[in-house]
């Protein structure tokens, strides 16, 4: 270890201790002297100071120094003559070499043994630090949160300032965690280490502290860093892994789209090869108001197939995330007399038609919105009585715009009103429809409401028959052209 | 005098139908399979109307419409799918009088045809001498004395409404862009701003010209491309 000499305070400390330890021992001798033990007794009380010093000091510098007085005061309190240092039989030299020889041998091997106990224990603190910090990674809920706090335990291990710093797509993260010191002797040292993910750098631990750095130390900031960026990098994995799946998920969701779409356009396409054979078979036999209805039966179809070949259209562009919005000011009545021209002459219903009074201009993409309370509008028609009444009202409430279609239909059971979004969701067949539709419309209808910020939910109506509400927010960019 | 049309487009079957229907209309049909075709047969044949397809497989159609726009009286009815508002306002801008959405049925393609005939005459034969007055279900206007009445009472319009009334009554039938409108009543380029100011305008007109601002009976919009003052369906 090379603190030896760096650290002042505790050289001091040890040299009082080497100091105190031999007077100790000396005094001790005395007292057996005095009881007249025999010298050998005295040689290994000695040699026990000796020990205690090199256990309790740093280095075998003080040990040999302990041993060295040792002897010193050996020879000046106990060896004849007495108080004197020098000796009177020469069989006393050979004592003191072998005093000495044993005090430094001892004193080199308590040396050791604490050296060791100290390097045991350690590393079993690093251990247990390097386990906490996966523990953390283990059970972590969030990555904030556990970056967070392995900067706290490795600040508190390390004694210093802690920083981490990650890299993720929303921009660089930092995580700092400050012990203070007890004394800033010394200059602060800083070390860092990178981040890997993959062979890439993916962020940075690094270290600030007073507290005297040992390459050991230095060492381990690494091994952590390194524990840091193996639990980084199976969190990266286990989030491609679950990308992964929603992917294969989205695959066999998007394989029965198709299939249950082949099996829907089926059938009025077989109707409609069936009713043109028939006719073109048996064109003269036929009769006038047949070949029209026939012909009336082809067109139905054909309305169908291209009302649901678009409902697949925008419902693949929802899913693909391509609903791009161009939104402008629009004003309510602009919106609603494009509808009202488009649905109300076709249908048997009487239409009622509620707007404010005075202008209310809506951020929305007028195409998609319209797209919207079309459908809502058509659904009212199909479900209701051909002589009741469909209601389209528009209103402002606080910051936002509520549109609502409410019929006096069949109404929808409350445990459906939330289903119906859902894709795939058709309903029963209704007044007009002879067929029942591909279930696509109304999440249609959802996602392009929610692109807008908005919301959209079905409540009943009263006496009977269902309410959409389509709630717009009357704040919000409107889009670059 | 048989009107000519000029039908540009490359599905087969459309063309077959289009045909059938407007030759049964006395109307004289020729036709082009790709744009390259459709811009000769324009320029050499310089028919009335041209039915413009803006899904051709060699050229889309504002190109079409640049080259024959400025050699050519006839006017252009651009065809194109639901939800392509963008491409009809462009070809709108750059030229073209009206459009239809497919699948559009046989009574409007009919009705736009009209409605694009009656224009192209108008402007032929009156193109010095403007219109002194018009009147349209209960909506007349005096152009000479800038007066509206509805149902025989006097409306008071802003400077800035009258105009846009108008500019929609001389083109009664045809869509005008919001671009357009702007253009022509405000004199600058459409920005954010100006068409914003447009709707509201178009908003406070309506509310003292139509009984029902909801369900208005003289000017329709055609939402995400512009307005349209209605005509009748003779």
């Amino acid at each position: 270890m090379d603190f030896r000499f760096t650290d002042r305070k505790r050289a001091g400390r040890d040299f009082a201790i080497s100091l105190m330890m031999v007077a100790f021992t000396t005094l001790v001798s005395l007292f057996f002297k005095s009881l007249d033990f025999q010298d050998a007794t005295l040689t290994i009380t000695y040699l026990l100071g000796v020990m205690g010093v090199a256990a309790l000091t740093r280095g075998k510098f003080f040990g040999i120094l302990a041993s060295f007085l040792s002897v010193l005061s050996f020879n000046f309190f106990f060896t004849q003559p007495i108080f004197t240092f020098y000796i009177n039989h020469p069989d006393y030299l050979v004592t003191f070499i072998v005093m000495f020889v044993a005090s430094v041998l001892i004193s080199s091997l308590t040396t050791r043994l604490t050296h060791q106990t100290e390097l045991s224990n350690l590393r079993q603190e690093r251990l247990r630090l390097l386990d906490e910090i996966n523990r953390l990674f283990i059970h972590s809920v969030s990555i904030q949160d556990t970056l967070g706090k392995v900067a706290d335990l490795s600040a508190s291990y390390f004694k210093g300032e802690v920083k981490i710093v990650v890299l993720t797509q929303g921009g660089p993260l930092l995580f700092k965690s400050v012990v203070p010191f007890e004394t800033d002797d010394f200059e602060p040292t800083i070390i860092t280490h990178p981040l890997t993910t993959e062979s890439e750098m993916s962020g940075s631990f690094s270290l600030k502290t007073h507290h005297p750095l040992t390459e050991e130390t230095a060492q381990f900031t690494l091994n952590v860093a390194n524990q840091i960026s193996a639990a980084l990098e199976k969190e990266a994995l286990l989030r491609t892994q679950t990308q992964a799946q929603i992917e294969i998920r989205e695959q066999k969701l998007r394989n029965s789209l198709l299939g249950a779409i082949s099996h829907d356009l089926r059938t009025p396409l077989a109707t409609i090869i069936g009713s043109t054979d028939t006719i073109i078979e048996n064109y003269d036999q036929l009769n006038e108001p047949i070949k029209k209805e026939l012909l009336t039966n082809i067109r139905d179809d054909a309305e169908w197939l291209i009302e649901s070949v678009e409902n697949i259209l925008s419902f693949t562009r929802v899913e693909d995330g391509k609903l791009k919005l161009n939104k402008q000011m629009e004003s309510v009545e602009d919106l609603f007399g494009d509808l009202v021209s488009h649905v109300v002459s076709t249908a048997k219903q009487k239409f009622v038609l509620d707007v404010p009074d005075e202008l209310l201009m809506v951020p929305m993409d007028g195409a998609l919105m319209e797209k919207v309370l079309l459908n809502l509008l058509n659904n009212a028609v199909k479900y209701s009585p051909l002589d009741s009444e469909i209601t389209l009202r528009a209103y402002r409430k606080g910051k936002t715009a509520v549109f609502e279609v409410s019929d006096h239909g069949l109404g929808i059971p409350k445990e459906q009103h939330e289903k119906i979004f859902e894709r795939f969701y058709s309903g029963d067949v209704g007044y007009l429809t002879k067929r029942k539709g591909l279930g696509l419309g109304l999440s249609i209808c959802k996602a392009i409401v929610e692109a807008h910020n908005g919301s959209i939910s079905a409540h009943d109506n009263h006496p009977q028959g269902s309410l959409f509400r389509v709630v717009l927010p009357l704040e919000g960019g409107l889009s670059d052209e | 005098m048989n009107e000519k049309i000029l039908i540009v487009e490359d599905d087969r079957s459309i063309r077959s139908f289009m045909r059938v229907l407007l030759t049964a209309q006395n109307y004289h049909v020729i036709e082009a399979e790709d744009g390259n075709g459709g811009i000769t047969l324009a320029l050499s044949n310089q028919p009335d109307v041209i039915l413009l397809d803006l899904g051709l497989p060699d050229n889309d159609g504002l190109t079409v419409i640049r080259e024959i726009r400025p050699h050519v009286n006839s006017s252009i009815i651009v065809v194109s799918a639901r939800g392509k508002e963008n491409d009809k306002v462009s070809a709108l801008d750059e030229g073209a009088d009206d459009y239809l959405t497919k699948p559009f049925n046989a009574q409007e393609l009919l009705a736009r045809i009209r409605v694009a005939l009656r224009h192209r005459k108008a402007t032929a034969d009156k193109a010095v001498i403007p219109e002194e007055s018009f009147c349209y279900e209960g909506l007349c206007v005096d152009f000479e004395r800038r007066k509206v009445l509805v149902n025989q009472q006097e409306v008071h319009l802003t400077p800035i409404e009258y105009q846009v009334l108008s500019l929609l009554i001389k083109h009664q039938g045809k869509v005008l862009t919001y671009r357009f409108i702007v253009k022509e009543v405000w004199g600058s380029v459409a920005l954010e701003s100006d068409t914003q100011t447009l709707r509201v305008t178009m908003a406070n007109l309506r509310r003292k010209i139509e009984a029902d601002p909801a369900r208005p009976s003289y000017i329709v919009t055609e939402i995400g491309i512009g307005y349209r003052f209605c005509e009748d369906p003779s």
